[in-house]
């Protein structure tokens, strides 16, 4: 592999910028090309739901860790945000359609989408929360005494909720299944949360399918559910999930995987393709032990994914292995999770108490597959090492 | 200042350089090359590393009482 060929990175989120500072690291002579579509420099993505809106942090305070446009130009690597990849090979990247530019390997980092839904309200009145720009628009939204329907009450949902209750703004949750977190987290986990969410002042609609939104007849935004009920609202935000970015890849190399899938990685980020990586919320990672291959759509494990990508870029050993892990700040609580917990399986509760929680999850064989906590640090960190092994 | 001193304890395994606790107590923690937490001290005064402790989404860091060894964060 040349070094003055760059490792060009499709991404500027925290997969993307991680590789990149990691290779420089493992690597000081490789010359790196960061690229993302972003007019921004790479930013942290989770205060967006919660301290950017609750506007005690500045969209000029987010900047990763390391990961200033100076520092990334102190550890040479080349930024190159506003710029759009439109295709790849094996050996090259083509940006904005015209300029051809080697690479000694390509690292897919572009992340995930959110999933919308079609709409017929008024301009500026459907939002959906991915980016910067994105937050910034909810943000200015977000004024006391206007209605919120948020549509989806996965960890987005439920943050965005508990930031817009605080100032005051009228939140409103539809959820497609009987309870919040049911097929993540479990029926218990999603119970609890929810009781502090109505405690909150938080409206749910659970069972609840939208049919449409459209335009109330006083101008703002209405929802619509199959059963005909109607909610006004003067925002309305579609938290509904993501899709992963993974066209370059299935465009450049068809019969690999399944577009819409994400890229399919094995656990240390290769493609079925040589020379092509990818990291993040668009890998379709196959650990190969079993497990079914899944995108796992966590910032902690976004960031290990990204050191092991530059490690094997790098020729060097994988790094040790990681459970996953997420976590959700909202209401007062943060919400720590481990592992692969699930709600087909009955949970161990060990505590359930007013302000704490420790679930865990056993698998067919009594084996501990998953931890929801909240209020235990200690366990946490204590599960985070044992389900790691 | 307070009266108690604190010892911290970091798990670098756990920790994905996300820097809140940089933010909150720069006397006591940095971020290295590898862009994962260190510690500049294993004992502070400063209440602010408590902070610090409890901020951290990873659970990679720990306070104890440096008198008792209970866990306070």
């Amino acid at each position: 592999m040349s070094a003055d060929t760059p490792v060009v990175i499709v991404g500027t989120g925290l997969a993307g910028t991680r590789c990149a500072t990691t290779l420089r690291r493992l690597l000081p002579d490789q010359e790196v090309l960061l690229v993302g579509d972003e007019p921004h420099a790479p930013y942290e993505r989770p205060p967006l739901s919660k301290e950017l809106l609750a506007r005690t942090r500045g969209a000029d305070e987010l900047t990763l860790a390391g990961a200033q446009a100076r520092e990334l130009e102190q550890q040479g690597i080349v930024l190159a945000t506003c710029r759009t990849v439109t295709s790849i090979a094996a050996g090259s990247v083509t940006l904005d359609g015209a300029e051809l530019v080697p690479a000694s390997a390509v690292v897919l980092a572009t992340g995930a989408r959110p999933r919308s839904l079609p709409t017929t309200a008024p301009a500026g009145r459907v939002h959906v929360l991915r980016s910067l720009t994105d937050a910034m628009r909810l943000r200015a939204a977000l004024e006391a005494g206007q209605r919120l329907v948020i549509i989806g009450s996965g960890f987005i949902g439920a943050e965005v909720a508990s930031t817009a209750r605080a100032r005051g703004v009228e939140v409103t949750i539809i959820e497609a299944e009987s309870a919040p977190f049911t097929r993540t987290l479990g029926a218990q986990v999603g119970t609890w949360l929810t009781q502090r969410w109505a405690s909150a002042g938080v409206r749910l609609h659970v069972d609840a399918r939208v049919a449409s939104i459209g335009t109330a007849p006083c101008g703002g935004a209405v929802v619509e559910l199959a059963d005909g009920t109607e909610i006004e609202a003067d925002h309305v935000l579609v938290a509904i999930g993501t899709e992963p970015r993974d066209e370059l890849f299935h465009a450049a190399f068809p019969g690999r995987g399944v577009a819409g899938r994400g890229v399919p990685t094995d656990g240390a980020g290769r493609t079925p393709v040589p020379g092509v990586w990818a990291a993040g919320d668009v890998a379709l990672v196959d650990p190969g032990s079993g497990v079914a291959a899944r995108r796992i759509e966590h910032w902690t494990d976004a960031a290990a994914a990204a050191i092991r990508v530059a490690r094997g870029i790098a020729g060097m050993a994988a790094a040790a292995p990681t459970a996953p892990y997420a976590w959700s700040d909202q209401f007062d609580v943060r919400v720590q999770v481990v592992g692969h917990p699930g709600g087909e399986l009955d949970g161990a509760i060990d505590v359930l108490d007013g302000d704490r929680l420790l679930v865990r999850y056993l698998d067919e064989l009594g084996q501990l597959r998953g931890v929801v906590a909240v209020g235990h640090p200690a366990d946490v960190a204590r599960y985070r090492r044992e389900l790691a092994a | 200042m307070t009266d108690t001193t604190w010892t911290i304890q970091l798990d670098e395994g756990l920790c994905s350089g996300m820097g809140d606790c940089v933010r909150i107590a720069p006397d006591a923690i940095e971020l290295g090359a590898d862009g994962i937490a260190t510690l500049r001290v294993g004992t502070s005064t400063d209440p602010a590393v408590l902070d610090a402790v409890r901020a951290c989404p990873m659970a990679a860091l720990a306070a104890y009482r440096a008198d008792t060894g209970a866990q306070v964060a």
